[in-house]
């Protein structure tokens, strides 16, 4: 039995030295995103965001918003984008070959009528059956963009190719914006001189519970559903202080496809979305980062604190299996893409730094730890368990998790503070201490999930259950979901 | 009938239940090994079980099963053997008689990482063996040497003294035996011994890396080390991890130092759960914090909204005056009730004019927030500066330009954005002469913010714009030509012209943008002339311009584009061509006629837009 007590004990050596390195690794995020947000905060209190919205010199925006079988909430969704007042806008809802009434619902409610578009933009799609426009002057802005199935990626390339503004800004047609986000989303980008802005992204927080009235988010609660509630913390501790501080380190692979800007030219010389990959945001951000660097063009990705985009977050077990599945499916077929990158010095921090964090933590997580637990298992029942050193390295890395959590709540009070009942936050604080035994293990199972499938091509985006925001009364309907899902880093 | 996969199954769960049985079995045997010593015999050749047996005076099959080896018959395939100490072979005292064939066993009490190996000393035999050491080996600790018990050998027994190495393993072992008197180390019988290593291993393993370099060197440890004594000499010295190697790879045998560092993780635990407790508190601190914070503004608010629109209505300064001592009369303002203050009273002049904002500005100086505002200035916080720089421009406070122009070339980027601003927002044109001066790239927010300002004021061309607009900082021309474009300044048209030839191209696209509000006759023959140097960009944006301002004389040209190579082009003069000549549509129309994709698509989408 030698060799298996070398193998456990080289794979404890290996879990600890993984551990150390990720602990490492988040202490300096949390250091590096507490004064990035410290210093975004005092930049940009007072910061007038009126005058961008009336600037006729404000950049030009295309809202691209992609839908499939949204009948739920797309009216309140394109509502919700309508009231939004920004001097040069346009809104372009692609329906993708839904199959429920989304597109008769939106000819009706918005007064549409067929147009001829020249479709001038280079991107391959799949046909488009139509373009309307409103005759209603009061939705001047609106485009709805009427074609076949093709998925997420091709829905957006289709919104890309009508577009006619400088940046395009893909949303989830299920997410509800603050009114005031894409003034915080574009003043990253014209806050540069020196370099080019490449894509712009905001906070996505959970909409579970919250109020929602007329497509506008009237009051935030915190979710009742505990699996939510789970990933409001975890939403704040991967926005809050993951994304910022890789932003800061201008080291961002992933900018959230539920709400993001882009700058159009570039996104297009890069080749627009990949319809292979289900992963496509991330993709997207990698690809035009690698063009950047490829062709030797100073650029940056920024990322903002601020609360932009509230989505619905799975409240099920299964539903969030199949979610966290899919984000797994999409990371790995995004390193496998780029995995040139992969510690090339040609591609700087990205390929030095970014790559391999994705690689050994994000990907490499997970399996670890279901590593860890297998020799765990397989101690017990040989009897080679170190019980004192198991449980200290155990309540070590429960008490680091633990304090991730309570540097996410913390960064959230000193910051946007969106939960304002003190029980809320203890609520918040108690998550922190439940989170690592309920929720955990589910995460790890889907990711492992997701690795198989990947492993075995399964490249499905999953049946999705929601229940809409609309007086948050459970609707139950089966889709294909584009909105539901957030990107966490 | 079970399936396979339950089958499967339970075959598992039925080997499981074998193995953790069997590996039960096993530690009770591996008991022996915690609580009783053993030497290490090196094996010579030829040595078989039964041999060793009968040296170290026990079955073979007790040396086999100690080893964990089943057949302990024939050869032994292995580089050495660990012979358990037993009542047969170890005794803890001996008879005047037994001396000449038994080998002392050494230990120093209190510190156990070394294997000494001593050597005889004259006069007294039973000064030799091995012992265990942490310390470095001076004499003064060779003092403390104790014999914990004797070997007792059959035959040979100064041969076997050469190969066999004592191994305990559990440190706290006591020893009651002692033999009186310094020990004193022979070289010339240690030198007898093969010595492979000069540097004595101290650093023996402490924490799991250097268990793991431990179990990975261990086949290469040599079997002995050099160490200088007190007298200078060369000493040989047995240096070995404390724990065999099983002890080592599985903790069975749980050494000292692996409890240390258990208790090391404990102590970081403790940090970490003093850090964790520590953000709790700055959580619930902060939350209170805030709450006194809303609390107070909810407190004083209503006095401060009181005195604010009292002051925005009042026609009497005296009136005024006498309100405003309602803030006053409890006690001197507070920094924290001037600051609300502040925000209350831009708040309102922000949705005021005339009188009202001249009256808040009156209420603003009264209350002395000027010179609050002003000492913000001298801050060493970059955002307090910021805001004090706003609190003044925002307030008119035009005495106080003095000391913003100060930071106009103030370290921090944004000190000097608001300095530049408020300049421009105090002094009105005249403070676009900071622009001499500018050593950075202006941002296109500063430049919106500029423009804003500049556009709400009437311009005045005396001092000079069109000298910015050869400036060697390109933002420099792009933010002169916002601003001629937005107060619709034809004067400057002869200087925006020239930029048409600029190298960089948005200042090109600038400078179009520009000639688009401040055109005349000759503006369209112009950007025509222009268009086959510019990028796609500029071309596109020149047709669309020519659209808007254009005029027949542009027909071929537009025709002449509708054959280009890009679409957005070909969409861009069709649109310009409908837009402005005469009969547009019908010339467009003529032109596309039969020509297929795209113009087909082309000429439904003008239509389109003529219909819209």
């Amino acid at each position: 039995m030698i060799w298996l007590r070398i193998l456990i004990e080289l794979l404890g050596y290996l879990v600890i030295i993984y551990s150390g390195l990720f602990i490492v690794f988040n202490v300096c995020l949390g250091v590096v995103s507490s004064k990035e947000t410290k210093y975004y905060l005092r930049k940009n209190t007072k910061a007038d965001y009126k005058l961008l919205a009336s600037s006729p010199y404000a950049p030009s925006l295309s809202i691209v918003a992609p839908c499939f079988n949204e009948a739920n909430n797309i009216i309140q969704s394109v509502r919700s984008l309508l009231s939004i007042y920004y001097f040069n806008l346009e809104i372009i809802v692609v329906n993708d070959g839904s199959t429920d009434n989304s597109m008769q619902l939106l000819y009706d409610a918005y007064d549409l009528q067929k147009i001829n578009h020249f479709v001038q933009g280079k991107l391959n799609t799949q046909s488009i059956h139509g373009i309307y426009k409103s005759v209603n002057p009061a939705f001047n802005k609106l485009v709805v963009v009427d074609k076949a199935n093709g998925g997420k990626a091709d829905a957006l390339n289709a919104g890309i190719n009508v577009s006619g503004n400088q940046f395009i800004i893909s949303i989830d047609a299920d997410c509800i914006l603050a009114e005031d986000a894409l003034l915080k989303i574009i003043k990253p980008i014209i806050d540069e001189t020196d370099k080019t802005v490449i894509a712009s992204g905001g906070v996505v927080r959970i909409a579970n519970s919250c109020l929602v009235e007329d497509g506008k988010l009237v009051k935030v609660n915190l979710p009742v559903n505990l699996l939510a509630r789970i990933q409001v913390l975890e939403y704040m501790r991967a926005f809050l202080v993951g994304r910022m501080a890789w932003s800061r380190l201008n080291g961002l692979l992933l900018i959230s496809g539920a709400f993001g800007a882009f700058n159009k030219e570039i996104l297009i010389n890069s080749g627009g979305y990949n319809s292979e990959t289900i992963g496509e945001d991330m993709e997207l951000v990698v690809r035009m980062r690698r063009y950047m660097q490829e062709k030797k063009l100073p650029y940056k990705v920024t990322y903002i604190p601020d609360p932009l985009c509230w989505t619905e977050a799975p409240s099920t077990i299964p539903v969030l299996i199949r979610q966290r599945n899919r984000w797994m499916r999409g990371a790995l077929q995004t390193l496998q893409l780029h995995q040139v990158l992969c510690f090339n010095r040609r591609y700087g921090l990205m390929g030095l730094i970014s790559y391999p964090y994705w690689l050994f933590f994000e990907v490499g997580g997970p399996i670890i730890e279901s590593a860890g637990t297998l020799v765990f298992l397989l101690g017990i029942i040989f009897g080679l368990i170190k019980w004192k050193m198991f449980f200290a390295i155990l309540f070590l890395l429960l008490s680091v998790g633990i304090l991730n959590s309570l540097f996410g709540i913390f960064m959230e009070v000193m910051s946007y503070h969106q939960y304002k009942k003190p029980s809320d936050t203890l609520k918040l604080v108690l998550v922190a201490f439940i989170e690592p035994f309920l929720f955990h293990p589910i995460i790890v199972y889907a990711n492992i999930c997701g690795i198989i499938d990947y492993l075995r091509k399964n490249n499905d985006w999953g049946v999705m259950t929601r229940s809409g925001f609309k007086n948050n009364i459970s609707l139950n309907t089966p889709n294909l979901l584009y909105g539901l899902e957030e990107r966490k880093q | 009938m079970c399936s396979p996969k339950k089958t499967i199954f339970q075959g598992l769960l039925l080997l499981l239940l074998y193995v953790n049985l069997a590996n039960a079995q096993n530690k009770k045997t591996g008991q022996a090994f915690q609580t009783k010593s053993f030497i290490r015999h090196t094996l010579t050749n030829g040595e078989t079980f039964e041999s060793l047996g009968s040296l170290y005076r026990l079955p073979p099959e007790t040396i086999a099963s100690f080893n964990n080896i089943e057949n302990y018959q024939g050869p032994v395939l292995a580089m050495y053997l660990y012979i358990p100490l037993k009542s047969s072979n170890f005794l803890k005292t001996i008879t005047a008689v037994q001396v000449n064939n038994v080998v002392p066993v050494y230990h120093i009490n209190g510190q156990a990482e070394h294997l000494v190996l001593l050597n005889k000393s004259k006069g007294n035999s039973s000064n030799e063996g091995y012992k265990w050491s942490n310390a470095p080996l001076a004499s003064k600790h060779l003092k403390n040497l104790f014999v914990d018990g004797y070997l007792i050998v059959a035959g040979n027994a100064i041969n076997l003294f050469k190969v066999t190495r004592v191994m305990p393993v559990v440190k706290t072992i006591v020893f009651k035996n002692t033999i009186p008197g310094p020990i004193k180390i022979q070289s010339s019988i240690a030198t007898s011994l093969p010595a492979t290593s000069i540097t004595p291993n101290k650093n023996l393993p402490v924490d799991t890396a250097q268990k793991s370099a431990a179990i990975t060197s261990l086949v290469k440890q040599q079997d002995s080390s050099l160490i200088d004594t007190d007298s200078g000499k060369k000493e040989l010295v047995e240096v070995k991890p404390l724990m065999p190697v099983k002890s080592l790879v599985v903790g069975v045998n749980k050494p000292v130092k692996h409890t240390g560092a258990a208790l090391e993780i404990f102590r970081y635990i403790t940090v970490l759960f003093v850090i964790n407790l520590l953000m709790l508190i700055s959580i619930i601190l902060y939350l209170r914090l805030k709450k006194r914070a809303v609390l107070f503004k909810q407190k004083s608010g209503n006095d401060i909204s009181e005195v604010v629109i009292s002051a925005l209505f009042e026609t009497n300064g005296e009136e005024g005056a006498v309100l405003h001592k309602k803030l006053f009369k409890k006690q001197k303002l507070s920094i924290k009730t001037k600051q609300l203050v502040i925000n209350e009273v831009i708040k309102a002049k922000t949705n005021f004019k005339g009188t009202a904002s001249k009256n808040l500005e009156q209420l603003y100086c009264q209350l002395q927030l000027n010179e609050f505002s002003l000492n913000k200035l001298s801050q060493r916080s970059w955002s307090t500066i910021v805001s004090g720089i706003q609190e003044l421009s925002a307030m008119q406070q035009l005495d106080h330009l003095p000391s913003i122009k100060k930071l106009l070339n103030h370290p921090n980027e944004y000190v000097r954005i608001e300095a530049q601003c408020a300049l421009v927002q105090l002094a009105g044109y005249e403070g676009l002469r900071f622009l001499d001066d500018l050593k950075y790239p202006l941002t296109d927010w500063h430049q919106i913010k500029l423009v804003d300002q500049l556009s709400k004021l009437e311009p005045v061309e005396s001092i000079g714009f069109f000298r910015w607009l050869y400036s060697a900082n390109d933002t420099i021309i792009i933010l002169l030509l916002k601003t001629i474009a937005s107060a619709k300044s034809l004067s400057m048209y002869q200087w925006v012209i020239v930029l048409l030839k600029h190298n960089n191209p948005a200042v090109i696209i600038e400078a179009v943008k520009c000639l688009k509000e401040i055109a005349n006759s000759d503006t369209p023959a112009l950007l025509q002339q222009s268009f086959a140097h510019q990028t796609k960009n500029c071309q596109l944006l020149i047709i669309q311009v020519l659209g808007d301002i254009g005029c027949d004389d542009q027909k071929f040209f537009l025709l002449h584009q509708l054959s280009n190579s890009d679409d957005a082009i070909k969409l861009a003069a069709a649109n310009a061509l409908v837009n402005c000549i005469n009969d547009g549509f019908m010339i467009l129309q003529e032109y596309c006629y039969d020509k297929g994709s795209p113009y087909t698509q082309i000429i439904s989408h003008v239509k389109e837009a003529i219909h819209v």
